[in-house]
């Protein structure tokens, strides 16, 4: 999945998926929706959007959950996790970064308390952060020498394919009517009953 | 006499980089990793003017155990034990979230009297939970004589524990489809007794506890934390009803049977400590509530699934479950490949957010009411550090 | 040989000794006593199992107790100013036994009776704030020296409204000997002195808990924020000191309550050392009570009850008093 065609694709891709949810939710047999997933929305986004996105999802009132991060063969998938005391319904935010230069913009100056879960990342996984106050061990031992512990060794990393093996991996655009959508209005959307 | 005590040039890789910067006339003073109100291995690093804290830095990691690592290479059912390690006050809220990220994965649909028997013991453990904060921040502010109160009725309810899930702290006892052993008639005269028990013995911990003066000039007012911040840190839990903001996963995600019982979320708003006693305090209430609507309506059937898989390998896919457990918001983000263990599994512990506004909010306390703070915040250190 | 040493001197001696084994039994009884009455109300046996079975209910226990401190290692800290942090122990026992030969026990039972005995108690009772202060300041540690500076602030300002509820019952009686204070009291209690100044008592009470570092007022060792506070470095029979001191301050605080307040060794039938140890056991049992059901007070607290209302309260009660006598 690389980014730099994800803006000529968008239109096209938007209606695909849109398609696509509509279609399995017809067909009822793997079923979508916050039952299932425990997501009411979730995004893949593009590093140098993701500021912008927290921006917004800052102003629509969502507290942050966490911060963490999936080893992948096409690089490292950060995963934000926001959800809203009023309205619930829980939107996730995937960033992927490049395995050679794991730097990420830190979004401690939206949510001050990512700045914990950012060093978590930094411990684990060994991503940087840009602008990060202090980007110190956190839980692990600071003179922890080796490779960060949840790295996965090279014939056990999987693809996005091979995980989300139904699911579009292009950059949405955070301008997009579709996120400011999911958004806005992410809890209203059904699925959230089983029954 | 060689008293330098500002400068901590032989101090260890974090005091070195918490150096009183500008001021002339403050300390730096180390508060643990044994300290007596940092229940555990918490270790605080304090720049303080007087008694007056001017910074303060939480450092983690002194039982951390790398339970996501540990995830990675065990399978599914050998990694059920590790949940309830972590918050091991509220273990079978944390079990509970990893059982139900399975089966959400997997799409198993549990037996609805295993519903019950989770809803029960869940709410039993929370009050237990709740009882021994009650005697730890009454310990912090120097009252000894309420933890014994409160282990006398949490003894009780670990005896009832102890019949049907076989341990009396970490449990273990929900299992992929259901839980691993039925409640008997016993389990159930106990649990009604204890309830009753527990209505009658919250008039006394009002009387000798909560509407003592001292206490009241304790708490109250120390330790304000708006909702705001609660979002900005995202503190759940007792400190965001605390905040005045009724968010609770048991109401706004019904997991589980939630959404069948009557239970108030209880609510005050006035930010300081005592607003989070008070909610914490009504919450062993609320829970006795539910535990005893499900007694009444507890329905014949299985405890668990008779085709519940043993060896689980769930579909390749990525969910969330959330919990409410008794300090906030548990979270377990489970990313599976399709194999026998995950490929990736990410705890939420409520208790790493919940700390983490502490730095924001000692800030201009004296030590003594940090105390109380870091009290009113209900942690557990190994659920933090995980 | 014996011809030249004085009389008064021998008594002294005797009498110093035969109050360090009273201080040391007392110990004995208030720490068994401390430990009973704080496992009845935590509603737990508390000691029961020392001993062989003919000593029941853990009566050995605070034998055991004493003998584990004797045993224990001390050392100085690294770092430590080793004089002072060796005095400060001493300092802190030594007054707290002086205390003792000014203490009409019984109607014959005192070995120096003074005319200062009230003066000679207080003075000494204030230099435990120094002992403190320099076990805190010398041990090199940063709990210690919060602790010392807590201490000395509130042994300072407990000194205030102390001094002036004894002054308002020295005025009415016109001496500070604790014999004829108590010699004018009556047999029965209407005629104590509590019922005379009844608001004095209450502070004096309030301050007597500030003044020996009880709870609610331990601020200076609160073990929940500074882990033992100005203590915390010692170890052994140099701890036990100050624990030894902490008690025997317990003690003249009580005698001194009984004495004023309560009569002495007076009471219905025969006066006697009975009546004053009961009324000082009392007033001890009461002071373990309320240590074991109230939570700890803030350090601003403690010291705006003290400035705000407890002096007020002391002057207000003075004057009353005064009134009253020159009328």
């Amino acid at each position: 999945m690389s980014e730099e065609n994800a803006q000529p694709e968008q239109a096209a891709e938007k209606t695909k998926k849109a398609e696509k949810t509509v279609g399995k939710e017809a067909k009822k047999e793997e079923p979508q929706g916050p039952a299932y997933t425990g997501y009411d929305a979730d995004f893949f986004l593009s590093p140098q959007d993701l500021l912008d996105a927290v921006g917004k999802l800052d102003q629509a009132g969502f507290f942050l959950e966490d911060v963490s991060c999936v080893d992948m063969q096409e690089g490292f998938q950060m995963v934000y996790h926001f959800d809203r005391f009023d309205q619930p319904g829980r939107v996730g935010i995937r960033v992927m970064i490049s395995r050679e230069n794991p730097e990420v913009p830190s979004i401690y100056d939206i949510y001050p308390g990512a700045a914990w879960h950012e060093r978590e990342c930094f411990d684990f996984f060994g991503v940087r952060f840009k602008d990060h106050p202090n980007l110190l061990p956190l839980l692990l031992a600071p003179d922890h020498d080796g490779p960060p512990p949840l790295l996965k060794e090279e014939s056990a990393l999987k693809d996005l394919h091979q995980i989300y093996p139904d699911r579009t991996h292009t950059p949405v655009s955070v301008d997009s009517q579709e996120f400011i959508q999911a958004i806005t209005n992410c809890s209203n959307k059904p699925g959230r009953d089983k029954s | 006499m060689n008293l330098d005590l500002r400068l901590d040039t032989q101090g260890d890789f974090y005091s070195q980089r918490f150096q009183p910067t500008e001021r002339e006339d403050t300390l730096v003073l180390n508060m643990g990793p044994q300290h007596p109100s940092t229940h555990g291995v918490l270790r605080i690093l304090l720049e303080i003017d007087g008694e007056y804290i001017i910074r303060a830095e939480p450092v983690l990691g002194y039982i951390h155990r790398m339970h996501e690592k540990m995830a990675e290479v065990m399978s599914y059912p050998q990694y059920l034990p590790n949940p309830g390690r972590t918050d091991y006050l509220h273990a079978l809220a944390w079990n509970w979230a990893h059982v139900a990220a399975v089966e959400r994965l997997m799409g198993i649909e549990v037996p609805e009297r295993a519903e019950y028997i989770r809803v029960i013991t869940c709410e039993l453990n929370r009050i237990s939970s709740h009882l021994l904060w009650w005697g730890a921040i009454l310990l912090d502010l120097g009252a000894f004589t309420p933890i014994m109160y409160a282990f006398d009725d949490r003894e009780r309810i670990q005896d009832i524990m102890q019949r049907n899930t076989g341990s009396r702290l970490t449990y273990c006892y929900y299992r992929f489809g259901g839980v691993s052993a039925d409640i008997d008639d016993k389990f159930i005269e106990d649990t009604r007794a204890e309830c009753a028990r527990l209505k009658d013995r919250a008039k006394m911990f009002k009387d000798l506890v909560t509407d003592n003066f001292i206490l009241r000039k304790r708490l109250e007012e120390i330790g304000e934390i708006p909702v705001d911040t609660c979002r900005k840190y995202g503190a759940t839990g007792p400190v965001l009803r605390g905040s005045g903001q009724a968010y609770d996963v048991r109401r706004a995600e019904p997991y589980s049977i939630y959404d069948r019982f009557d239970f108030n979320i209880p609510v005050y708003d006035s930010c300081d400590s005592m607003g989070r006693y008070l909610v914490r305090m009504d919450e062993i209430q609320e829970s006795i509530k539910i535990i005893e609507q499900a007694l009444d309506t507890l329905p014949e059937g299985d405890y668990i699934l008779p085709k519940a898989p043993k060896r689980p390998k769930p579909p390749a896919g990525d969910v969330y479950f959330a919990v409410e457990g008794a300090r906030g918001k548990i979270g377990m983000h489970l990313v599976s490949d399709g194999g026998k263990s995950p490929y990736r599994l990410k705890l939420r512990a409520p208790g790493f957010s919940n700390l983490s506004l502490f730095s924001e909010v000692a800030q201009g306390t004296l030590i003594s009411d940090a105390i109380a703070i870091l009290a009113s915040l209900d942690l557990v250190i190994p659920e933090i550090d995980r | 040989m014996i011809e030249a040493i004085p009389t008064q001197f021998i008594i002294i001696f005797v009498g110093l000794l035969a109050i360090m084994a009273f201080v040391g039994l007392n110990a004995v009884v208030l720490v068994y006593l401390e430990r009973k009455v704080a496992g009845f109300i935590h509603r737990r046996p508390g000691p029961y199992e020392v001993g062989p079975p003919c000593f029941p209910h853990g009566i050995l226990q605070p034998i055991a107790d004493g003998l584990k401190l004797v045993g224990k290692q001390i050392f100085t800290p690294k770092g430590a100013d080793s004089f002072l942090f060796w005095l400060a122990p001493m300092i802190s026992i030594a007054p707290a036994i002086v205390c003792f030969i000014v203490i009409p026990f019984g109607p014959k039972l005192q070995i120096i009776n003074t005319n200062v005995g009230l003066i000679l108690i207080l003075a000494f009772t204030g230099i435990n704030v120094l002992a403190l202060c320099l076990a805190g300041w010398a041990s090199q540690n940063k709990y210690g020296l919060i602790g010392a500076a807590r201490d000395i602030s509130q042994g300072v300002a407990y000194e205030i409204p102390l001094l002036l509820v004894v002054l308002s019952v020295v005025f009415m009686t016109g001496t500070f000997n604790l014999f004829d204070i108590a010699d004018g009291q009556g047999a029965w209690p209407w005629q104590w002195y509590i019922v005379y100044q009844p608001l004095a008592f209450v502070l004096f009470f309030i301050c007597a808990l500030a003044e020996t570092n009880r709870n609610p007022f331990d601020l200076p060792e609160a073990e929940s924020e500074l882990t033992a506070g100005f203590h915390t470095e010692y170890s052994g029979m140099a701890f036990a000191c100050f624990f030894l001191a902490e008690y025997a301050y317990m003690v003249v605080a009580a005698c001194i309550m009984a004495i004023l307040f309560l009569g002495g060794f007076q009471g219905p039938g025969a006066p006697g050392i009975w009546w004053f140890l009961a009324k000082v056991y009392v007033l001890l049992l009461i002071m373990i009570w309320i240590r074991w059901t109230f939570p700890r007070v803030r350090f601003d607290q403690l010291l705006n009850i003290c400035w705000k209302w407890l002096i007020p309260l002391a002057v207000l009660n003075l004057l009353i008093t005064l009134a009253v006598i020159a009328l």
